[in-house]
């Protein structure tokens, strides 16, 4: 098995603030997880959760107070494993002087990379990223989106094995995600690791083979996406909705098994029923019993738990306890 | 290297793109294309110009005198040129007293001026010179030639010159030798000035230390005030959200790219200062001649400059993260810098300098002394201080009121047989006074009459007689000047006269010697050693007892170059201002050698021991080098205060006193340089604070605002500076320069503020 892209074992970090600096805040409290080599990472929390500080002491921008960060297989910081990192922060400023081949030219040579290097490449990711007309107006006639693909062509410039990506998408029309998305299939069939740190859950949804959940420094969750849902409610990750008729105890009885979030009586032995279901063998489980006790189905919907809504049910959780 | 050069190249690209670069590169062009047209022209010297006339109350005498006369002569041909309004105003013209209101004197100079400017008219006209009258008259070559030539052979421009060369030699004690060319300065081909009295190489002399004193005091400071504002951002900057993060997770070193980031802001000064530099050294070259290419040495000058500021600009942007604290700081360390200078500089100069001990002879039970300011001082043991002596009444009011200097004695001598001191002072009137003072009178100044003009020094004759020497000749002091002067009565008006004439010309047709001058006396034989513009004469008393040429040579040297003169028993030098000393057997007057002791900086004294054999020069920077004739050679005596060294004396053959550390004297033996005696006075509080607080904090505090002294060093290669406007009179107090202290301390300064930015920027966390 490969050496994971990023280890991270019981990683802390403490800030410490004030004018004496004596009052200490916990930014990570002991966060462990690991990425997998070409697997598309996603990392998620509320604000404050600690995903930037974590960024940070990943590059090297900000010391870890403790626990481990391997990179690559370096320390976290290194060198070495930096260069072959491809990053592209939240909230991008190019210097107003920049065009996007200076701009290219500036960033790649940071990279290590030559003149040659930079312009092979550098046309051909301008061309990726849809920026190859505008190569030579400056950045400051850029939009938001535009200056957002002329950083993903920057950190893919100087072919990273792993990319780390802080709001990728942020600024960016529906058209720019969507060729967003596509760059990082195709980067994910190429065989690189992508460590994504998005508030847009549904582009993680999408994108996303394993998401790591962060809240207030503490990791909530870590694992494939799919399962994001029954590692929040226990098991069910199918809502289910039914609209039965028949005898209402008999109903009640053949859906016993079954978590039943609502129950509202719509007429004369008429119900809506609002289930929760771990997967499709159980509907169908239901369904069978439902049509054993002599209830008709009148309707049936089902539709997954979003992550989304899993993460926002996970949040609510975590402040009631 | 390739990640750092990259951001050095960012930097430059960043400040091409910089709108404020352009807008200065346009106002450095519009300078550069204002002073293009100034040019210039030689001319020959003609005319009169204010200040020609030396002595004009003498002057006007001589010609008033010749209006009685009926032989032809210069004086009388003069006067009959001028016109019966100015004769009548001559004729009526006294000299105001002292007590004087300002309208009459007012009155007196405006008369003078007036002949000045008719005189100036007169010397353009054919008919100035008139053969017959100046009949007689020793001319120089240059005037010759032109005196013996047909008038209708020359130009108007010849004319002119040989007018004014014929006054010249017709009044060679009061009318100014001139340059043979004189500069005239064009703007768009129109004159702008008034032929100035110095060819093109001295015009390029003079004019070059003004240019670099505009560089430094004026384009420099407002250059690097503008950089640092403009730059002041470019730290700051770097800090913006999105920017910072992307440039840390780039595989580059912290400290690395702190210090790309700080040369690349460099960059900005880099492209302005070589366009403003290169295009001065270009107008200078191309338009006036002056092709001094180390005056782009300016370029790095001011790139370091640039970077003093700069590094506390860069420091504080990182630690505060903006612009305007970056530019207050700056400008505060530069009140700081300025601050510590200007207190080191004002202790130094108004309280050290002037007590700094420029002439000693040690007397028959003591030791006399002049400082900077020329007060007079003997040693008292007792007391362990220098005390003041030998001031008038009026010196000592002066001096009580104002810290200022007092007039400077252009000659001095001590005569042993008789412990007394004589003095030749400029009085605060533009005169000069012979005072005496006996060591048994305690230095009480008496005397006071008039004293020759031009004068070149007051020696002591073996015979114990006391001549001085000047322009014209050589005059023996023969009365007693410190006799009481008597009451006389002249034109109804009670006068105090000398009782006898004091003065007799003993110069045995001496030829008048022209500017530069100097001369000395070999204490031994008693000859003279006198030169003058590129010409050596040897003195020597004749069976008339009056001083003739023994000997003459001409020294292989430009003749405007002033020097100094020593003779020892065998050998004659002649130190001249660039630092050459000639050294010359004192019998032929070969050169034997053309040594080069200090090589930047000019000599300021020149002593003989009494036998002759060691021949001491004091430099201005502080250097004592010595001659031993019996050995043949020069040496530097590893002494204590070499280096500030300031005055030498000779008490006897085998002893030598120097002067230190400004007012310690020390007694020496000579040959072994054993310490025999010190005078050293106790510190006082004022120098205290001055040697353990002020310039210990000087000495480590970064030096931006006196770079301008290595500039001028490397440029003009002068260790030294002169502080008053004569700077031809090699006695004249030179400021030290000490050209590399402002380096040093600054590039240490600079190191040091990179490497502790450098520390907070790897510690420091985003």
């Amino acid at each position: 098995m490969a050496a994971p892209t990023i280890e991270v074992d019981s990683l802390t970090k403490q800030y410490r603030e004030g004018w004496l600096r004596k009052r200490g805040v916990d930014a990570l409290r002991g966060i462990s997880f690991t990425v997998a080599p070409g697997e598309i990472f996603g990392l998620l929390g509320p604000n404050g959760a600690g995903k930037t500080t974590f960024i940070k002491i990943l590059l090297g921008i900000a010391r870890k107070t403790s626990g481990q960060v391997q990179l690559l297989g370096r320390p976290a910081g290194d060198r070495r494993g930096r260069r072959l990192v491809g990053y592209l922060p939240e909230h991008l400023r190019i210097p107003s002087h920049h065009n996007a081949l200076t701009a290219l030219e500036y960033y790649g040579k940071l990279s290590g990379l030559s003149g040659h290097e930079i312009r092979h490449r550098g046309g051909r990711l301008l061309e990726l990223v849809g920026l190859a007309s505008r190569a030579k107006d400056g950045v400051r006639k850029y939009s938001k989106g535009m200056l957002q693909r002329l950083g993903l062509a920057q950190a893919l410039l100087h072919d990273p094995q792993l990319l780390v990506l802080d709001e990728p998408t942020d600024g960016l029309d529906p058209v720019g995600r969507s060729q967003v998305r596509a760059i990082l299939k195709q980067l994910k069939d190429e065989g690189r690791t992508i460590f994504l740190n998005s508030h847009l859950l549904l582009e993680v949804e999408m994108i996303c083979d394993r998401v790591a959940i962060l809240n207030r420094g503490q990791l909530k969750y870590v694992g494939p996406v799919h399962t994001v849902a029954s590692r929040t409610n226990g098991v069910a990750d199918l809502e289910v909705h039914l609209e039965v008729y028949g005898n209402e105890p008999r109903a009640r009885e053949a859906l016993n098994a079954v978590l039943i979030e609502a129950w509202e009586p719509l007429g004369e032995e008429r119900f809506q029923a609002h289930l929760r279901l771990p997967d499709q063998t159980a509907v169908d489980a239901c369904i069978d019993r439902l049509r054993a006790n002599n209830i008709s189905i009148l309707s049936i919907s089902r539709r997954r738990v979003s992550l989304e809504d899993a993460f926002l049910q996970m949040l609510e959780q975590e402040d009631e306890a | 290297m390739r990640p750092y050069l990259a951001i050095v190249k960012d930097s430059f690209r960043e400040a091409l793109a910089s709108r404020t670069l352009w807008i200065l590169m346009v106002l450095i062009t519009l300078t550069l294309l204002a002073l293009a047209p100034f040019s210039y022209y030689e001319v020959l010297t003609a005319g009169l110009h204010r200040g020609d006339i030396t002595d004009a109350d003498d002057f006007i005498q001589q010609l008033r005198s010749s209006a009685q006369e009926t032989s032809a002569s210069p004086a009388r041909h003069i006067w009959s040129l001028l016109d019966e309004k100015t004769q009548e105003k001559l004729q009526k013209l006294e000299r105001p007293r002292r007590d004087a209101e300002p309208p009459e004197r007012f009155a007196y100079q405006q008369t003078i001026r007036e002949l000045q400017d008719q005189l100036d008219s007169l010397m353009r006209r054919e008919d100035f010179f008139h053969a017959e009258s100046w009949q007689g008259v020793n001319f120089r070559a240059e005037a010759r030639r032109l005196t013996t030539t047909e008038p209708s052979k020359l130009s108007r421009e010849e004319i002119g010159r040989r007018n004014r060369l014929a006054l010249e030699a017709a009044f060679p004690e009061l009318i100014r030798i001139s340059r043979p060319k004189s500069t005239q300065f064009t703007y768009l081909g129109w004159n702008v000035s008034w032929p100035l009295p110095f060819g093109a190489t001295q015009m390029q002399e003079q004019l070059f230390p003004w240019i670099l004193f505009v560089l430094d005091w004026v384009v420099g400071p407002v250059g690097i005030f503008v950089a640092v504002l403009v730059t002041a951002s470019m730290i700051p900057q770097m800090f913006d959200a999105g920017s910072l993060s992307l440039m840390l997770s780039k595989p580059i070193s912290r400290s690395l790219l702190y210090i790309s980031k700080f040369l690349g802001g460099c960059a900005f000064i880099v492209i302005a200062a070589t366009v403003l530099f290169g295009g001065l050294w270009l107008i200078l070259g191309v338009r006036l001649g002056i092709w001094n290419h180390k005056m782009l040495l300016y370029i790095p000058i001011y790139l370091f400059l640039f970077s003093i500021y700069y590094v506390v600009s860069a420091f504080s942007g990182l630690v505060w993260r903006s612009t305007v604290i970056a530019v207050a700081v700056s400008i505060a360390f530069w009140a700081a810098c300025y601050g510590v200078g200007s207190a080191e500089w004002a202790m130094r100069s108004f309280l050290l300098e002037p007590q700094r001990i420029t002439y000693l002879v040690a007397t028959n039970d003591s030791i006399l002394t002049l400082d900077e300011f020329r007060v007079p001082h003997v040693w008292d043991q007792e007391s362990r201080t220098w005390q003041e002596v030998f001031l008038t009444e009026q010196q000592q009011r002066i001096r009580n009121q104002f810290p200022v200097p007092l007039p400077e004695f252009v000659g001095k001598a001590y005569d042993s047989s008789q412990d007394r001191f004589l003095g030749i002072q400029r009085d605060f009137g533009g005169g000069r006074k012979l005072w005496v003072g006996q060591g048994s009178d305690g230095w009480r100044r008496l005397g006071g009459v008039d004293a020759p003009s031009d004068v070149m020094g007051v020696f002591q004759e073996p015979s114990g007689g006391t001549v001085i020497v000047n322009q014209s000749g050589v005059q023996r002091v023969v009365g007693d000047p410190a006799a009481p002067k008597k009451p006389a009565r002249l034109f109804g008006l009670e006068k105090l006269l000398p009782q006898t004439q004091l003065f007799e010309d003993v110069s045995d047709n001496l030829p008048s010697f022209a500017e530069p001058r100097a001369a000395s006396i070999d204490a031994r034989s008693g000859l003279l050693a006198v030169y003058s513009r590129g010409e050596v004469y040897m003195l020597a008393l004749n069976e008339n007892d009056r001083y003739g040429i023994q000997r003459q040579t001409r020294l292989q040297k430009d003749e405007d170059e002033p020097a100094l003169v020593a003779v020892g028993a065998n050998d004659l030098f002649v130190a001249f201002k660039n630092g050459d000393v000639f050294e010359m057997d004192v019998d032929t007057l070969k050169v034997r050698r053309v040594n080069r002791l200090e090589q930047s900086s000019p000599p300021r004294f020149a002593h003989a021991s009494p036998n002759g054999r060691f021949v001491a020069f004091v430099f201005h920077n502080g250097a004592l080098w010595l001659w031993d004739g019996d050995l043949n050679k020069f040496t530097k005596p590893r002494i204590a205060g070499q280096g500030s060294i300031s005055a030498i004396s000779f008490p006897s053959d085998d002893e030598v006193l120097v002067a230190d550390r400004g007012t310690r004297v020390r007694r020496y033996q000579l040959g072994s340089w054993d310490l025999q005696q010190q005078y050293a006075p106790e510190m006082e509080l004022l120098e205290m604070v001055y040697r353990y607080a002020v310039l210990p904090l000087y000495t480590v505090f970064p030096k931006p605002s006196e770079l301008y002294r290595t500039s001028q060093f490397l440029i003009t290669g002068k260790e030294t500076q002169p502080l008053e406007n004569d700077e031809d009179d090699l006695s004249q107090p030179q400021a030290k320069l000490y050209p590399w202290r402002p380096v040093w301390s600054s590039a240490v300064f600079v190191l040091l503020m990179l490497v502790v930015g450098c520390i907070y920027f790897e510690r420091q966390e985003f």
